[in-house]
């Protein structure tokens, strides 16, 4: 699995739309085995979503992010996880275990009001029907776990 | 416990103004949130102090060209950027900005203040003046508009010529102007020309343009749409009303990249891209010799299809909150959504007129609902009347189970039976739409509809 993270001094950048540089970690059995930083293309989100998809992103780890640049990404296959903030390495550290909210790697106010970062949108999630769509007032309710 | 203590300890003073308000220490941490500024952004006082500010602020300049990084660091104040954030619901709100330097007693800095005020108001104001509609303005998550959405940017950057087919009503300039937006050429100009609605020899001068003295009155040159266009994007709508000498004259331009200004005699270059538009069935007009065969494979390198509003129902409430929020804006009122009761004949319509007949119907309540939720008796009277004399079923669709039943009975009445085609468009599996069938009571034919196309 590729993840991506648009980074910023060594933190999560908080708007992706005008994010400059990206760090994919390759993760293979829940570990991180490799990690690169490249330069995101200019703003636009063509080329950002094209971008990601060439390097086949199949993860999105970021901050803010605009509702149309995340209905692209997800129609380009790729799991967006919005509202994450925090170092870089923690925070994808914490998304394999599932731990971002208990960490408080979320982004004030994205949280549902019942505490910061409680409710859905963040966490690991697997398979389709949780393909992130982040927030937690979700609209196709992506995150939920279907019997 | 901190947060919560911070919380209460809010500055009336600041409170009471309407631009948003936060300050931050020297590590670049919120210190204070106004009351307007929990509003803006969507996040809470509690949760925005003690938090570093580009975390709760996400602001387009937060990572390059921090405004309060610059005044921390030169001393000068700024006033009045122009910026944008991306609140807690992803959306796009542009912000003007002001910062200053926060000093102690005796002078030494102990960190910033930035204030900002909301321009949604004037955003929106400013794209109904210039159309400067883009991709972000086209609504909707339904299976038909999500297709076009992964087509669009594609189509965007080819620069071929877009053909846009759909029903009146429908945005086909909408997404002409976000196809033009995405390309290349945005930085020129988008220049629209409805064909339906001028006589043959009057389109031709607005088109191509003439020449001083080509006719009676023709004192000086004017140039033409094209000329208007030159290096950006050329709109023609309802090209299938175009009369059959227009349309050699169109070719000529689309094969050879050239035309004539009416008394000209130099040719000019066109380099302009062409997405035209119809709501006639052009193939149709093709086969009967209405429209030239050569010209309609000129304009039709790329089509895309615009699905009419019954089609894709489940986009009706994006839809209808997104008519509340604009027009909240420019009719400067607080209406806060529609009732469950006013939602279900919004639902069950058909929409002849799409979109467009959708936005007049949030037009007509805006008119006659004071504030609140707009309520049935808000709505048209013939929508209503319509809705309950057609309703297929006796009652309005009130809760989302009623309207799961009557999407699943449309996709099924659409594909005359055919409970894979019915699963396929409502994007579930043929196995979960006979389950969801049976729960519900909805008669399936005893065959499906394949064995009768079949047959």
């Amino acid at each position: 699995m590729l993840i991506a993270v648009p980074i910023w001094e060594g933190r999560v950048s908080p708007v992706f739309d005008v994010a400059q540089r990206l760090v994919l970690s390759d993760v293979e059995a829940g570990r991180v085995v490799n990690t690169t930083e490249l330069a995101m293309p200019s703003p636009g989100l063509l080329g950002r979503v094209e971008f990601l998809a060439r390097e086949k992103v199949e993860v999105l780890l970021c901050g803010a992010i605009s509702g149309c640049v995340r209905n692209v990404l997800y129609d380009h296959g790729i799991r967006v996880v919005p509202c994450v903030c925090g170092p870089v390495e923690q925070v994808v550290q914490a998304f394999l275990e599932n731990r971002l909210v208990e960490e408080g790697l979320v982004m004030p106010g994205c949280g549902c009001g019942r505490g910061a970062g409680r409710g859905r949108g963040l966490g690991r999630g697997g398979g389709a029907r949780r393909q992130g769509r982040g927030w937690c007032g979700n609209r196709r309710g992506t995150e939920r776990t279907e019997s | 416990m901190k947060n919560e203590f911070a919380a209460e300890a809010h500055d009336p003073i600041l409170d009471s103004i309407s631009d948003g308000v936060f300050t931050v220490d020297n590590r670049w941490l919120v210190t204070s949130f106004n009351r307007a500024a929990q509003q803006i952004t969507g996040v809470p006082r509690g949760q925005a102090i003690g938090r570093r500010c580009c975390d709760v602020f996400r602001a387009s300049i937060c990572e390059g060209a921090c405004a309060l990084r610059q005044t921390l660091e030169t001393g000068r104040p700024i006033v009045n950027q122009t910026v944008y954030i991306v609140d807690v619901r992803g959306r796009r709100i542009p912000i003007s900005i002001s910062t200053a330097i926060l000093r102690d007693a005796s002078g030494q800095p102990i960190g910033g203040v930035e204030t900002f005020r909301d321009l949604s108001v004037v955003e929106e104001l400013r794209k109904e003046l210039h159309a400067t509609y883009s991709f972000a303005d086209i609504i909707g998550h339904s299976p038909a508009m999500r297709r076009l959405f992964v087509l669009l940017p594609q189509v965007a950057t080819s620069d071929s010529s877009v053909l846009i087919e759909g029903p009146s009503g429908t945005g086909k300039e909408l997404f002409a102007r976000a196809l033009h937006n995405l390309s290349k050429r945005k930085s020129r100009r988008f220049v629209a020309i409805n064909c339906g609605a001028l006589p043959d020899t009057l389109l031709e001068s607005e088109l191509f343009g003439y020449k001083a003295g080509a006719f009676t009155d023709a004192r000086k040159d004017k140039p033409g749409r094209f000329a208007l266009a030159q290096g950006g994007t050329i709109f023609l709508d309802e090209i299938a009303d175009v009369s059959p000498a227009m349309q050699s004259r169109l070719l000529r331009v689309l094969q050879e990249r050239i035309y004539e200004p009416l008394g000209g005699i130099e040719p000019v270059q066109a380099n302009v891209r062409l997405v035209a538009a119809t709501h006639a069935d052009l193939q149709e007009r093709v086969r009967r010799g209405r429209f030239r065969e050569d010209l309609y494979y000129r304009i039709n390198v790329v089509r895309l299809q615009l699905p009419a509003l019954r089609d894709r129902r489940e986009d009706i409430p994006l839809l209808v909150d997104h008519f509340i929020h604009r027009f909240n804006h420019l009719k400067e009122k607080d209406i806060a959504g529609v009732s469950e009761a006013a939602m279900a004949p919004l639902l069950e319509h058909d929409y002849p007129g799409n979109v467009r007949e959708l936005e007049n119907i949030i037009e007509h309540a805006f008119v006659l609902c004071p504030s609140g939720l707009i309520q049935p008796e808000h709505l048209p009277a013939s929508l209503c009347k319509h809705t309950s004399l057609t309703a297929p079923r006796g009652s309005a669709a009130t809760t989302l189970k009623d309207m799961e039943a009557l999407m699943i009975q449309d996709a099924l009445r659409k594909h005359q039976g055919n409970r894979q085609a019915a699963a396929r468009t409502l994007g579930i599996h043929p196995a979960t739409l006979f389950r969801k069938a049976k729960t519900m009571g909805i008669p399936l034919p005893d065959q499906d509809g394949r064995h009768h196309r079949q047959g």
